[in-house]
C-alpha cells in the first residue's frame, strides 16, 4: 500500500479539528491518542498574526487514507502513484 | 473499563495527590463531565457546610469532561467546570472548549477534585501519571497568553495545553473567568475566581496514553451517524458552520432581543457594524474548530490588519479567535461601540485578564446608563479612577481602560465594579444615595444577561430558574419540530409566545445537561435544542462503542434529570425557594421599546410559565421545591434524606 499511494495535503483548509489524527489512532490501535498519530497537524501562527497550518506524515504512515475518508474539511486527500510518504506542507 | 479515566484527587492545602476509579455505576447513572461533577459536588458537600464562603479554602473546584469528549465522534470537545460560586453564591459550573480538557482525557483523567488552598502561587502541571504542584511566583500578575507561554517554555513543550487566570482571577473578582487554551473560556459564574482564591494560577496538561476504544467497528459507526446528522439538518450545515454565535447578532436585532444601551434599547441602528456580514467581509478570518473531535467548526481565526475599521489601526497585529455573542451583546451593543475590530479586542482583552465579558460589559454599560441620567458625573470619575473619565456611549477608550481597573483592582471604581452588576448598583446607591437597581440588568438577585430577554419568554424563564444565576445555557427551550415530537404542538418552539415555555424548558435543561454530560459541544455535537434530529439513541450508541456499557436512551434522559435534581437540591440547602427565581425591575416591568417583539415584558407572562415549569418538573410549584416522590423516583433517596433534614423538601 505504501509504494501505490501518496497522502496530499491541503492545509489552507485545515480547520484544526484534529479528527485525522484521532482517526489514525483509532483505526490503527483501537485509541484516541493524537501523540500516537502518524499525521501531525500544528497551527502556525506567524508574525503578522495570520494563522497558518502544517500537516506532516510520520515514516509509520502507510497512506491508508483513513484521515483523509474523516477529513471534512477538504484538508487530505490520497493520489494513486505517490513517490515518498514522507513530506510536510505549509499553508501560506 | 475501555473508554474512561479516572478521578484525579489534589489536595492543594497538604500538597496531597491521588485518584479515584470511576465505577460502572456511576458512569450509567451520570454519564461524566456536568454529571459526574455534580455528583462530586453533591457528595463533597455532605461533608462540608454549603453555606460556605465560596473564595474560603473549603470550596472545592471540579473539572470534567465527558467520556466523547477527546474522541473522534464528530461533536467537539467540551469540559465543565463546576463549584459554589463567588458571582453569585449557589450552585456554579461553567463550560470550555479548547484542547485542555482532551489532553486531560488522553492522560488518562476524566474528572479533577481541588480542594483547599496553597500556602503560595502555584501552578498544576500533569503529564500523564506524572502530577506536580509547582511554584508559580513568577507567573503571578502575568496576562493569560503570557503565562501560557512562559509555562510552555518552562517545561519545554509547545504542545501543552493550559487553563490560566490572569490578574482578574488573582485579585479575586467575583466573576473572573479561566482562559482554556489560550483563547477559549470558561466565562460565566466566577471559576477564575475559585482559582484566585486557591493561590492556583494554572493547570498545564500534556496527555499521551489515549482513550481506549472497546468496539471500533461500532464506533466507526456512530462517527458516521452523528456526522451525518449535522451535516443534513441546514441551519448546523449552512448557518452554524459559517458563523458559529455570531450568526445570532443580526435576527437577535430583528426580533427586538438585543440589549442596545443596557437594555434601555433593543435594537442597534448599526447592525451592519457589528454583525457576520461585516466580521466575515472585513476581518477576512479563517475558519476553524476550537476544540478537537468537532466537525462543525463554526470558529473563526483574525488577525487585524488596520485597515478594517475606523479604530482597526490601534489593533494592528493583534490575533486571536473570533468575538462570540457573548462578546458583541455587551460591548458592541449595551455599550454602544460600533466597531467589531474595537469589540474584538475588549473580548481578547477579557480573556487575556480572565474576566467574564458578559458581567464586565454590562457592569460598565450600567455606568453608562447613570452618566446618561446624570447620576454618575466626571468629579466621581476623577475621584474614583484619578482622572476625567467620560462614560458617554460607545466610548472605547473608557471601556479598555475600565476592564484594566476590574482586573487590576488598583482604584475605586475598580473595587466599585469588582461584585458585578448587582453588587455595583447596591454600592452606588450607598455612595450616591439614589436608587438605580431599576436601571440594572440582571437575575435570581445577581447576575447578569446580555441579550434584551423581555420578549423571548422562553430565556426569560431560563433567566429565572437557572441553578447556575441567571444564565440561558441551562436549556434555551425546543425548536418546533422536538416541540411537535415531544408535545403533539410547535407551540414550544414558537420563541414570543408563553405557550409551553415552561414544559419546553424542564425538557430542554435535560437534554443541556446531556450534553454537558457526553463533554460535547451544545451547537454542534448535541444540539440541546433538537432533539427531534438528533436522537438520544446517536449517544446512546458512541457510549457503549467507546466502553461497552450499555445505556438506554430513557436511562440517558434520567441522568441528565438527576443531575439537574441534584444541582436544584444543592441550592435548596442554601435556602433558596421560588422567591428567589425572580429578574430584575427592566425585565419585568418595562416593555421592549421596538422590534418584533415590542410592547412584551416579563411580568405578563413569567409567573405563568414557572408554574408549568415547576409542575413538569415535578417540583412543588408553590416553593419551588423537589417532591419525595420524584426524588425517589430518579433514585436519589440519599437527596431526600438531606433536603427533609435540612427543611429542603415540600
Amino acid at each position: 500500500m505504501k509504494n501505490e499511494w501518496q497522502m496530499v495535503a491541503n492545509p489552507e483548509e485545515c480547520q484544526l479539528c484534529s479528527m485525522c489524527q484521532l482517526i489514525c489512532t483509532l483505526k490503527r490501535e483501537k485509541v484516541f491518542n493524537p501523540a500516537r498519530a502518524y499525521i501531525k497537524v500544528a497551527p502556525d501562527i506567524r508574525p503578522s498574526g495570520e494563522l497558518g497550518v502544517s500537516i506532516s506524515f510520520t515514516g509509520g504512515c502507510d497512506n491508508c487514507g483513513v484521515c483523509a475518508t474523516y477529513c471534512y474539511y477538504g484538508a487530505l486527500s490520497r493520489q494513486k502513484l505517490a513517490n515518498s510518504p514522507e513530506q510536510s506542507v505549509k499553508s501560506g | 473499563m475501555e473508554g474512561r479515566g479516572t478521578i484525579l484527587k489534589i489536595d492543594l492545602s497538604r500538597e496531597k495527590i491521588s485518584t479515584d476509579p470511576i465505577p460502572p455505576e456511576l458512569c450509567r447513572k451520570y454519564i461524566g463531565g456536568e454529571g459526574i461533577n455534580t455528583h462530586l459536588f453533591w457528595k463533597y458537600f455532605l461533608n462540608v457546610d454549603p453555606r460556605i464562603e465560596p473564595t474560603s479554602p473549603e470550596n472545592v473546584l471540579i473539572w470534567g469532561l465527558g467520556p466523547l469528549g477527546g474522541t473522534a465522534i464528530g461533536g467537539g470537545s467540551k469540559s465543565r467546570w463546576t463549584f459554589k460560586s463567588p458571582a453569585y453564591g449557589m450552585f456554579a459550573d461553567s463550560t470550555s472548549g479548547g484542547a485542555f480538557g482532551p489532553q486531560l482525557r488522553w492522560a488518562g483523567y476524566d474528572h479533577m477534585v481541588i480542594t483547599g488552598r496553597a500556602s503560595r502561587p502555584v501552578y498544576i502541571w500533569i503529564s500523564d501519571d506524572n502530577i506536580e504542584i509547582r511554584d508559580a511566583g513568577h507567573l503571578l500578575g502575568r496576562t493569560v497568553r503570557d503565562t501560557d507561554d512562559t509555562i510552555k517554555l518552562g517545561l519545554g513543550d509547545g504542545e501543552i495545553e493550559t487553563a490560566c487566570i490572569g490578574p482578574a482571577g488573582e485579585n479575586m473578582v467575583t466573576y473572573a473567568s479561566v482562559t482554556v487554551s489560550r483563547y477559549r473560556s470558561a466565562g460565566r459564574t466566577g471559576p477564575g475566581c475559585v482559582f484566585g482564591s486557591k493561590n492556583l494560577k494554572a493547570i498545564a496538561a500534556r496527555g499521551t496514553k489515549g482513550i481506549s476504544v472497546y468496539d471500533q467497528g461500532a464506533f466507526f459507526r456512530a462517527i458516521n451517524k452523528l456526522v451525518t446528522a449535522i451535516n443534513v439538518n441546514p441551519e448546523y450545515r449552512e448557518n452554524l458552520k459559517k458563523n458559529g454565535t455570531l450568526r445570532l447578532v443580526s435576527p437577535f436585532n430583528h426580533f427586538g432581543w438585543n440589549a442596545f444601551r443596557n437594555g434601555l434599547g433593543s435594537q442597534t441602528p448599526e447592525m451592519d457594524k457589528l454583525n457576520a456580514d461585516w466580521y466575515l467581509d472585513n476581518m477576512k478570518p479563517r475558519h476553524m474548530s476550537c476544540s478537537p473531535g468537532c466537525t462543525a467548526a463554526c470558529q473563526h481565526w483574525h488577525h487585524i490588519k488596520g485597515n478594517e475599521s475606523p479604530l482597526a489601526g490601534r489593533f494592528v497585529g493583534e490575533c486571536g479567535q473570533r468575538p462570540e455573542y457573548g462578546v458583541i451583546a455587551p460591548f458592541g451593543i449595551s455599550c454602544d461601540i460600533r466597531d467589531l475590530t474595537a469589540v474584538t479586542h475588549l473580548g481578547d482583552l477579557c480573556n487575556e485578564y480572565s474576566l467574564d465579558s458578559f458581567e464586565a460589559g454590562m457592569s460598565i454599560s450600567f455606568l453608562m446608563e447613570l452618566w446618561q441620567r446624570g447620576i454618575i458625573t466626571e468629579p466621581d470619575m476623577v475621584e474614583w479612577t484619578g482622572e476625567p473619565l467620560s462614560l458617554e456611549w460607545g466610548n472605547f477608550q473608557a471601556v479598555e481602560k475600565i476592564l484594566g481597573m476590574i482586573a487590576f483592582q488598583k482604584n475605586k471604581l475598580g473595587e466599585i465594579l469588582k461584585g458585578g452588576v448587582y453588587r455595583t448598583a447596591k454600592t452606588i446607591e450607598e455612595l450616591k444615595g439614589v436608587n438605580v437597581s431599576q436601571y440594572a440588568n440582571y437575575g435570581k438577585g445577581n447576575s447578569p444577561h446580555v441579550e434584551s430577554m423581555r420578549a423571548r419568554p422562553g430565556f426569560v424563564l431560563a433567566g429565572a430558574v437557572s441553578a447556575i444565576g441567571c444564565h440561558h445555557l441551562k436549556g434555551l427551550g425546543v425548536d418546533e419540530k422536538t416541540s411537535q415530537l415531544y408535545f403533539g404542538t410547535p407551540d414550544a418552539g414558537e420563541p414570543f409566545s408563553p405557550t409551553l415555555k415552561g414544559a419546553g424548558h424542564a425538557l430542554s435543561e435535560v437534554f443541556s445537561s446531556i450534553t454537558n454530560s457526553l463533554g460535547l459541544c451544545r451547537w454542534s455535537g448535541a444540539p440541546h435544542m433538537n432533539i427531534a434530529d438528533f436522537p438520544l439513541e446517536l449517544y446512546t450508541s458512541a457510549i457503549y462503542a467507546l466502553t461497552g456499557i450499555t445505556i438506554t436512551p430513557e436511562e440517558l434522559y434520567q441522568a441528565g434529570e438527576c443531575t439537574v435534581n441534584i444541582q436544584k437540591a444543592f441550592n435548596s440547602r442554601l435556602g433558596l425557594t421560588r422567591a428567589d427565581d425572580v429578574l430584575c425591575y427592566r425585565w419585568m416591568n418595562e416593555p421592549v421599546p421596538s422590534g418584533v417583539g415590542k410592547g412584551m415584558k416579563a411580568a405578563d407572562y413569567l409567573e405563568e410559565i414557572k408554574d408549568e415549569y415547576y409542575q413538569y418538573r415535578g417540583w412543588d410549584k408553590t416553593t419551588s421545591l423537589q417532591k419525595r416522590k420524584k426524588l425517589i423516583e430518579l433514585g436519589l433517596a440519599e437527596v431526600v434524606t438531606v433536603l427533609e433534614r435540612e427543611g429542603g423538601l415540600a
